[in-house]
């Protein structure tokens, strides 16, 4: 910093310096001043200098003063305090230094002061409008950024919300967001959805972990992404291993039917890793349907019902959503879920159809045969509700019913003649599997409602799992212990290695409808002979089924077969009917 | 309605923020009126309150200085508040031209009134940062883009921790922060601290728990540990006035130990 040279003749540096040095001190703390002390005292004697200046201007003008109030706050020599500090200094020590008479110099000094005084006012007041200002124009500046930062971080969170974060594609709340915007729009007329599913994803996971997993999916998922492009349809990951395509007014069946082999083919080649050839596979279910009235939800369930079908058609196939099937599946599923309750509220009953010995058309047995009194659907057979039954596991609770039933209703028959028919039930696999419980519920039934065991019959199917199953085969012995009958129902429909029969505690082969069927009095090529023989062989008892005529009972009986059963000899009937036909024979019999 | 996690702090030009205060208390027009009410309590609860603010600022400058000298190219100043005067920069660059120096504030206003100010310089640059996220500071692109983490670094942690509360942790803060410079740095800290104040604490603190960031009591023992291992200069961890003074007076206006404010430069091993 320069110090400007006094005015020569009235003073030298030396008071000029003692001067700045009191009035640096006088104004310290009075604001802050972003300089050392040394610059401080010569920034200030600069300004007395040129203060002495003014004040001894001939001729006298105090005007200049002013500039000086100006660049002293400029100088960040700036709150009421400096200026009251100054004055007080300046008021004090410029007069001697001023060198005229005390009156005259004292009156210019006050002129000065007072010029300097206006200046400095003005330069407050400047920089306070200056600096609020720029605080203005921050706080918008800062207002917009933050907007700004705030649409931003929204997008970014909306993105993130409505994006999966592994794959980048429109996760699930958004594509249901995009359909029912479509549905709403209106704007298509038709609108078609492929629901993919990633068959061979749970094996690659479940045999090389998941960072292999998530591997094959993002390729998967760019595979995906650039055909998607390419056709330009909108695709979304909907959930683990599932994606989806929308497809706006798809041109007819054909096309859909390109798109899926095009999807397949895309998705069906091997993802390469670094040590890995991953072999993949996909499945997909195609829904089309028109948008007026469309459900976005009902789509979506179609749409994972026809990837069902997709799947259990095999790898690498596509289904399109068939409404029958879908009904059926559907009436299939409420019925599912009517039987507990029915089972609870007893609506399932038994008719019985008598097992007839060709020998003397005595009644020796009866199949119980189960039916359902549906409260909606009226009287169900068998064929519309077991396999149902099986499926949900309800079997073992209807089946226990049953038997129940049949012993009780075994036993009444009992008590009726000397010769009481057994009854026979029939036994679900998943029955058998639960076998220690099958048994503990036979054995508890024979004892409580006091009936011969060899007047209750059980009818298990022909089946691929009871030869191969110790399991079942303990229990089937166990039964058999009680001294129990069993049969082998549906001889000849299913499971042709005859060897297990050998060791099968059975008594009975009751030999399929189909071979009485398909016999006619001309045939000259018939099972029906042999089947008979392999019984007696075995030393089981041969059963018919199927006997509908006079002719078939003639043939059957002249073959050697033992017994039959079907509608020549009566059909399944109430308990009372059979009641009757004993009590008819049993007169006879007298 | 309160904000989501995810959205940047907002200005809220009715809540008084510490920044604002401090410009007031050193004599800017760069506050509102809310500022300014409570500046107003503040001051008649605490009249000395500005002295100590120019206190504080001085021993900033004196420590950029120093620093420069002995040189030191690149500041990371953090709590860096509303451009006032005598800022880094402009104190840095009187010594090393080519000084960069980036400012971090949270205060949004204080980051934009920066930018403005420092528009068109090249090798300064002033970004929204809380010190409390350390990681993000040191990771900010214009942080990495400015500051050579292979070369010395000063860290300038003004008058900053005082609004950081224990639970957040600010001795880890500070480990992080430091843990980042290469050797040769320096830290300058400052710290306003309860022993040596004589006005009423409560009334202050209470205050100042008004703003956007609610202060921390601490005493001058416990701002020691901020600097880890980092070798204290002559004169050490003192009262801000004597951390070495411009020259040996008490024309600073104020006594050192009624200053609140303990300040110290530490250096890297
Ligand atoms: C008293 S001022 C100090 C300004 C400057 N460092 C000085 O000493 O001159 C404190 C500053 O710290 C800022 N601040 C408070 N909490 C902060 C945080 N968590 N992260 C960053 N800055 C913060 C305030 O916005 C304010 O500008």
């Amino acid at each position: 910093m320069i110090v400007e040279p006094a005015p020569r003749g009235f003073t030298d540096g030396s008071h000029i310096t003692r001067v700045a040095r009191a009035w640096a001190r006088a104004v310290a703390g009075a604001s802050y001043v972003p300089m050392a002390h040394v610059d401080i005292e010569l920034r200030l004697a600069g300004f007395t200098t040129r203060l002495l200046r003014v004040l001894t201007s001939q001729p006298f003008d105090p005007s200049p003063a002013t500039q000086i109030g100006v660049e002293l706050v400029e100088a960040h020599f700036a709150s009421p305090e400096t200026l009251g500090h100054t004055i007080n200094v300046l008021a004090d020590r410029l007069p001697p230094l001023a060198g005229t008479s005390l009156d005259s110099s004292g009156r210019r000094v006050m002129r000065v002061l007072s010029a300097l005084s206006v200046g400095y006012t003005r330069g407050l007041r400047e920089r306070t409008l200056d600096e609020q200002e720029s605080i203005r124009q921050a706080t918008v500046l800062a207002q917009l950024q933050t907007e700004h930062a705030l649409r931003e971080s929204q997008e970014a969170f909306r993105h993130a919300a409505v994006h999966d974060q592994l794959t980048g594609l429109p996760n699930r709340i958004f594509f249901e967001k995009q359909l029912a915007d479509l549905i709403e729009a209106g704007g298509a007329r038709h609108v078609a959805i492929c629901f993919i599913g990633i068959t061979s994803l749970q094996a690659i996971t479940d045999r090389f972990g998941h960072v292999l997993g998530d591997k094959a999916l993002t390729v998967t998922a760019d595979r995906l992404r650039t055909l998607a492009r390419s056709l330009g349809h909108p695709l979304a990951r909907f959930a683990g291993d599932q994606f989806v395509m929308l497809i706006e007014d798809p041109a007819g069946t054909p096309h859909l039917a390109g798109v899926a082999d095009q999807i397949i083919a895309t998705l069906s080649t091997p993802v390469h890793t670094d040590r890995h050839l991953l072999p993949m596979s996909a499945s997909i279910g195609v829904v089309d349907r028109p948008v007026a009235g469309m459900d976005a939800n009902d789509v979506m369930r179609a749409a994972g019902m026809t990837l069902q079908w997709a799947k259990a058609e095999g790898t690498n196939r596509w289904q399109l959503f068939d409404q029958a099937r879908s009904d059926r599946e559907i009436a299939k599923h409420a019925l599912t879920a009517d039987l507990a309750g029915g089972i609870d509220r007893d609506e399932f009953f038994l008719e019985y159809q008598p097992l007839v010995r060709l020998e003397d058309r005595a009644v020796i047995g009866v199949e119980a045969l189960v039916r359902w009194h549906h409260p909606r659907l009226g009287r169900l057979s068998p064929g519309r509700f077991i396999d149902l039954a099986e499926e949900s596991g309800q079997i073992v609770r209807l089946g226990g019913r049953l038997l129940d039933k049949a012993c009780r209703q075994a036993r009444e028959w009992a008590k009726l003649t000397d010769s009481p028919p057994y009854v026979s039930v029939n036994v679900a696999v998943p029955q058998l599997r639960d076998g220690a419980g099958l048994l503990r519920t036979v054995d508890n039934l024979l004892q409580e409602v006091g009936l011969a065991p060899e007047l209750l019959q059980l009818e298990i199917t022909e089946s691929a799992s009871i030869p191969d199953d110790p399991q079942l085969r303990r229990t089937l012995d166990d039964i058999a212990g009680l001294g129990v009958r069993l049969a082998l129902d549906d001889f000849g429909s299913g499971y042709s290695n005859l060897g297990y029969l050998q060791n099968l505690p059975v008594n009975q082969l009751k030999i399929d409808m189909q071979f009485v069927r398909d016999w006619k009095p001309s045939s000259t090529k018939s099972l029906l002979p042999s089947l008979v023989k392999l019984a007696h062989d075995l030393r089981l008892s041969a059963l018919a089924e199927g006997v509908e005529t006079l002719q078939q009972a003639e043939y059957l009986e002249s073959i050697g077969c033992d017994h039959v059963q079907g509608y020549y000899f009566g059909k399944p009937q109430a308990a009372s009917s059979i009641t009757s036909l004993l009590l008819e024979w049993s007169a006879e019999e007298i | 309605m309160d904000r989501p996690e995810w959205a940047p702090p907002g200005i809220d030009v009715e809540r008084p923020s510490a920044a604002r205060l401090y410009d007031y208390f050193l004599g800017g027009s760069h506050n509102f009126a809310a500022d300014r009410a409570m500046a107003q309590q503040l001051l008649a609860t605490a009249p000395d309150i500005p002295l100590i603010a120019q206190a504080n600022r001085a021993f900033l400058r004196r420590a950029v200085q120093m620093l420069a000298e002995s040189g030191i190219r690149q500041f990371l100043d953090i709590g860096s508040g509303i451009p006032t005067l005598g800022n880094v920069h402009e104190v840095a660059r009187e010594v090393v031209p080519d000084a960069r120096v980036v400012y971090v504030d949270l205060d949004p206003v204080a980051v934009a009134h920066s930018s403005v100010l420092i528009r068109g310089q090249e090798g300064v640059a002033a970004i929204q940062g809380d010190v409390r996220k350390p990681g993000d500071i040191l990771h900010h692109e214009t942080v990495r883009n400015l500051i050579d983490f292979t070369e010395p670094v000063a860290l300038l942690v003004i008058a900053l921790l005082q609004f950081v509360r224990d639970e957040d942790d600010p001795a880890g803060i500070m480990a992080q922060l430091r843990g980042a410079l290469p050797s040769g740095s320096y830290l300058a800290l400052s710290h306003g601290v309860v022993d040596g104040w004589r006005h009423d604490k409560e009334m202050v603190k209470n205050l100042y728990s008004r703003t956007t960031t609610p202060p921390a009591s601490r005493t001058r023992a416990d701002v020691a540990p901020f600097f880890g291992d980092f070798e204290l200069v002559d004169p050490g961890l003192v009262w801000v006035t004597q951390w070495r003074p411009d020259q040996p007076s008490k024309i600073d206006g104020i006594k050192a130990a009624k200053s609140a404010v303990v300040a110290g430069v530490g250096r890297k091993p």
